[in-house]
């Protein structure tokens, strides 16, 4: 049996055998690493194609742009073309800003966008708005200028503030007062900022209800930050209602 | 005797808009009360019995739907509306007559033809558009809920129905239970069922609505009667044994 390995007994079987071992297994391994590589490859691609499809999802939670508002927005400037001038101007222009910030086809990217775009894009409504309703609303921006460069995902405080128009002021008999705030706070995961939107309206009622905007505002926090941020409304006794959401301010250095 | 008319609008510069329109296109209109809400307008139509209302369907205080209600047999109603696809389709198939907003010269012609027309006769029965509308809007609202407006002490506060984990029933209030507090709400349990995804809410008591996903075990207590243990609560929850058939095999 012996024979059968060779005329050189064990010591040539083993230089026969090494380079067929080799030239064997060179190829098993080159196709090993490849595999390995294609396999690493389809995961980048997985991922990117998560990462598109939460960016489209966001992207389709953001389109939102009311035709009740855009219509009646138009009306009331129909009104002022003859009376007032200025004020239509003023108008015009604000909805112009409004739009640009709004509108899915003309926005920019929103990367990069800060609570201080978020807080002009709040200004441009709330001006139409006090000029639509004339004296009968009222609104103020307090936020501390570091606090305004934080990174801040576009449009979630739009709806905040338009919710405290439509649900809080505009059924309210009288005139209203709206107020936008901001603060650094520290909790439990680290720095956040907590943004506040209060109204003096009418309040949220005892029922159950519907508040499409608000949930997309959910889903947008639950896809960017996780369980890590947080939206909350609340009607204190006093009356009224404060909106509040919170976002994690991940190793955002304040200046 | 010249014919009268009234308009709600809550938006000012709107308002003097449609006076401004109504003024130039049909000057014998004499406009009797101008209002910016709706209980205002309700006032309005007792004090001054106009011969036509221009109401906007969204008003503070009460809503032109429910202003016309009142103004049904009163005067000829018109309702101005930015964008209401339920109301305009209801409008369009009981012809009752509406502007939209913005309004055009045209059509406020349109619609100030017609009510000259009509000036002799009756104001026209809109209670049926006034139903339907009333209910499609009640249809369009009870698909499921995603928020539950509830009291925690003093305060009301805003629950996203995703966050609660169960409701409980108790001396004539519901509770509602999340997994970092607990309010409550008026709404019954019965009426509550509908409004809620059944293969997300299971009825296991009388009393007790549960969400599914937040079921961690089902155990017999001490007594020998079967409960549920929840994963986020400490709370133990009763199954009554008309609800035991939902976890037969388990």
């Amino acid at each position: 049996m012996h024979r059968l390995i060779g005329p050189g007994g064990p010591a040539f079987g083993l230089f026969l055998w090494l380079p067929l071992v080799v030239a064997c297994a060179w190829p098993v391994a080159v196709l090993w690493e490849r595999r390995a590589e294609e396999r690493h490859q389809r995961e980048i691609a997985g991922l990117q194609r998560h990462r598109q499809e939460t960016n489209l999802k966001l992207l389709v939670l953001q389109a939102q742009i009311e035709p009740h508002f855009l219509f009646n927005t138009l009306a009331s400037l129909r009104a002022l073309l003859h009376e007032d001038a200025t004020r239509a101007e003023a108008m015009v222009d604000a909805l112009v800003r409004h739009l640009r910030a709004v509108l899915p086809v003309v926005r920019t990217d929103s990367a990069a966008s800060t609570l201080s775009d978020q807080l002009v894009i709040c200004a441009s409504y709330l001006d139409i708005m006090a000029n639509r309703m004339e004296g009968r609303l009222a609104y103020v921006i307090d936020v501390p200028q570091p606090l305004q460069q934080t990174p801040f995902r576009p449009l979630m405080l739009l709806t905040l503030v338009e919710n405290a128009v439509k649900h809080g002021i505009e059924p309210k008999v009288g005139s209203g007062r709206i107020r936008i705030e901001a603060e650094r706070i520290m909790d439990t995961a680290g720095f956040a900022v907590a943004v506040r939107v209060i109204d003096n309206g009418v309040g949220l009622s005892r029922s159950v209800g519907h508040g499409l905007g608000l949930r997309n505002v959910r889903e947008q926090l639950a896809l960017c930050y996780g369980n890590r941020a947080a939206l909350s409304l609340v009607s204190p006794p006093e009356g009224g209602t404060i909106a509040c959401l919170q976002i994690p301010l991940d190793g955002f250095e304040l200046i | 005797m010249s014919p009268t008319a009234l308009v709600a609008e809550d938006e000012a510069p709107q308002r003097r808009e449609l006076c401004r329109m109504l003024a130039s296109r049909w000057p014998e209109l004499q406009i009797v009360a101008e209002c910016s809400d709706g209980s205002a307008a309700i006032a309005a139509l007792h004090a001054h019995r106009p011969t036509v209302a221009f109401l906007d369907i969204r008003m503070a205080g009460a809503s032109g739907l429910e202003v016309a209600r009142q103004a049904c047999n009163m005067a000829h109603v018109v309702f101005t509306t930015a964008y209401e696809q339920h109301a305009i389709e209801a409008f369009e198939v009981e012809a009752v007559d509406y502007l939209l907003k913005p309004v055009t010269v045209e059509r406020l012609d349109r619609t100030l033809q017609r009510l000259r027309t009509r000036l002799s006769e009756a104001p026209k029965d809109i209670g049926t558009v006034l139903e339907a509308i009333r209910l499609g809007f009640r249809c369009a609202r009870s698909a499921d809920i995603p928020w539950i407006t509830a009291s925690l002490g003093n305060s009301i506060k805003l629950i996203a129905t995703e966050d609660v984990l169960f409701f409980r029933a108790d001396e004539g209030c519901t509770w509602v239970v999340t997994r970092l507090e607990k309010a409550s709400i008026r709404t019954p349990l019965k009426e509550l069922l509908p409004a809620l995804n059944p293969d997300v809410f299971w009825q296991i008591h009388r009393s007790v609505i549960v969400r599914v996903s937040a079921i961690c075990a089902v155990r017999r207590n001490e007594l020998g009667k079967l409960e549920i243990v929840l994963h986020d609560s400490e709370e133990a929850l009763p199954v009554s044994q008309a609800f035991r058939w939902r976890f037969r095999g388990m």
